[in-house]
């Protein structure tokens, strides 16, 4: 598999703390890649460090091949844009100043696709408005327009919907996707919003206390995430007795709910459950989802 | 790095603070040169030549620059503006260069308004005419440039290494207010006679009964001497802003001028090496 970012053993520490501790990351040409971690797991320090706005204190990372200690690194970076934390615009200037001064940094020819990139993010009536006249959202979008001025292969946002209202959040999502296949741009997105976050991603990589916990495909996902049946019934432990003779997994939530981990004979279930005086009350498909998951996974105690 | 001093060049003309900052001095100066003629046409035998005018405007350019300059670079800091150049892979010993013929650049540019103010305004009658020989007057203003470029050079090490940018600008102004009172004071304590004046004088009491009294040469306080007159001669010679305060009160070049713009350049490699290395280090957020 082509990889545009690996990370090998990187740590980064400040003063007496350990932002990320031998962290090993593999990103997916191609990929939407979820990055999930608690508020300080080390998400951000991450995208500072490859960006390079901050230097390792251990370890390594490779860009599209290419190492950071290697003298080459800026020409990778070229292929590169980020939004980190804040959108990085000139509040002073139009979304099209704006952007045009980016293509001035890169040193692009012309502007031509200015009004394009406008477009594309849904600021192109923006006119003569200065930035800081922008909604949030306006401003992430800008952001990103800013991200993509130099057609990046490689895009990281850094909690892009954080603070954006639904429909801000569904834009952003929208215009993720877009590049992802449209541009066929590799997207690495940090978020907390794990159930939008769901909706994107084709990769995860679980962060926790600066190391990468656990990296999966979406589909390898899906399949650890156990689907199950919940089911409220008259008398649980009727319930109990008739599954156990069924030799078929679950879990009792209370007095009335069972989760069943199986797909039984639902028709052969609800007649065994008739012969114990057991009544089926309802009967609904669950799934543990992307937040459930990886609560388990870092520990929902300690989740903020 | 051609393609920052492009995009920084045109950000820096579109800025509200540097054309703020140009028209102050520009402002200034017209009014410095106005206020003069009109104590001329009060008092005619006042005589006002546009030299001192002329290099004055050195003295204090530097707390302009530092507001100016301290708002410029600290919008990168405070806008987060400063990633978009690392990002796409833009070095930080060519960010901090750019930024420092930037501030070069802006820094002369204000100056200039100041000159050209000045020169108008002679142009135009407001003053008698210059003193200097032209040689000298352009001598001069060389130094000042140099001068005003070391400023910049130590503001932007500052600039550069504060990431807050209303602590960077509060800073850099605090130190250009400290760089422009030492001038004036060490100046003062340099210029300082060594012997108070000896003087005679007649008291009356009121007996009618006269008393001449004579005091002989005393010396000064402080007047300084030794090591101490050496520190403060070399101080006044190498720091930027005694540099330009030598050339406004003085009476044209000198010989320990010639060296000023050794001292300016040397100013600015060493802000600039020392600004380079550390913000090579910086952790950016």
């Amino acid at each position: 598999m082509d990889y545009v970012l690996t990370t090998n053993s990187l740590s980064k520490k400040y003063k007496h703390f350990q932002a990320l501790n031998s962290l090993t990351m593999h990103v997916p040409k191609g990929a939407i890649y979820g990055f999930v971690g608690k508020n300080g797991a080390g998400k951000t320090t991450l995208i500072r460090l490859i960006c390079g706005l901050q230097n390792p204190t251990n370890g390594d990372f490779e860009l599209y091949g290419i190492k950071n200690t290697d003298q080459t690194i800026s020409k990778s970076r070229r292929r590169m844009g980020a939004v980190v934390e804040t959108p990085s615009i000139y509040l002073d200037m139009t979304a099209e100043d704006n952007l045009r001064q980016q293509c001035r940094f890169l040193g692009v020819p012309s502007f031509d696709n200015v009004k394009a990139l406008l477009k594309l993010v849904g600021l192109e009536n923006t006119g003569k408005k200065k930035a800081k006249n922008f909604s949030l959202g306006m401003k992430q979008r800008l952001g990103i327009a800013v991200a993509l001025c130099g057609n990046p292969d490689f895009l990281m946002l850094d909690e892009p919907t954080n603070g954006l209202d639904p429909q801000g959040i569904i834009d952003i999502r929208e215009l993720i996707l877009k590049l992802n296949r449209e541009q066929q741009i590799t997207i690495l997105i940090s978020s907390h919003i794990l159930d939008e976050l769901s909706k994107l991603a084709t990769h995860y990589g679980f962060i926790d206390s600066g190391r990468i916990v656990c990296e999966m495909s979406a589909q390898e996902l899906e399949a650890a995430c156990r689907k199950c049946v919940r089911m409220t019934v008259t008398d649980i432990k009727a319930l109990a007795r008739v599954l156990d003779g069924m030799n078929i997994e679950f879990n009792i939530l209370d007095d009335a709910t069972a989760d069943v981990y199986a797909k039984p004979n639902f028709t052969k279930l609800a007649m065994a459950l008739s012969k114990e005086n057991c009544e089926v009350v309802s009967m609904q498909e669950h799934g543990e989802n992307l937040e459930s998951f990886f609560v388990n996974l870092v520990g929902g105690a300690n989740y903020d | 790095m051609i393609k920052l001093l492009r995009g920084e060049f045109i950000r820096l003309f579109k800025s509200k603070i540097f054309w703020l900052g140009t028209i102050f001095m520009f402002c200034s100066a017209a009014f410095t040169i106005y206020s003069r003629w009109m104590t001329m046409q009060k008092f005619p035998d006042y005589y006002s030549s546009p030299d001192g005018i002329l290099l004055s405007g050195s003295e204090f350019i530097g707390i302009v620059i530092a507001v100016v300059m301290g708002i410029f670079i600290g919008t990168d800091y405070s806008h987060g503006t400063i990633r978009n150049k690392l990002v796409v892979g833009h070095s930080r010993v060519k960010m901090y260069f750019s930024n420092l013929i930037i501030c070069i650049v802006a820094s002369l540019l204000m100056y200039f308004a100041w000159l050209v103010a000045v020169a108008g305004g002679a142009v135009l009658g407001f003053t008698r005419n210059f003193e200097m020989s032209a040689g000298n007057i352009a001598a001069e203003i060389l130094i000042s440039v140099f001068a005003s470029s070391a400023m910049s050079a130590v503001f932007l090490l500052i600039s550069m290494l504060v990431t807050s940018r209303s602590t960077g600008v509060v800073t850099v102004m605090i130190l250009s207010l400290v760089m422009f009172i030492s001038a004036l004071m060490i100046s003062a304590r340099l210029n300082e006679s060594e012997y108070f004046d000896a003087y005679d004088y007649v008291i009356t009491d009121s007996a009618g009964n006269t008393f001449e009294i004579h005091e002989d040469m005393q010396k000064n306080p402080y007047y300084l001497e030794g090591t101490k007159r050496k520190i403060y001669e070399i101080l006044y010679d190498v720091l930027p802003n005694c540099q330009v305060r030598q050339l406004a009160i003085g009476d044209g070049l000198t010989d320990n001028m010639k060296f000023f713009p050794l001292y300016s350049v040397s100013i600015i490699i060493v802000a600039t090496a020392a600004g380079v290395l550390l913000f090579r280090r910086k952790d950016l957020k």
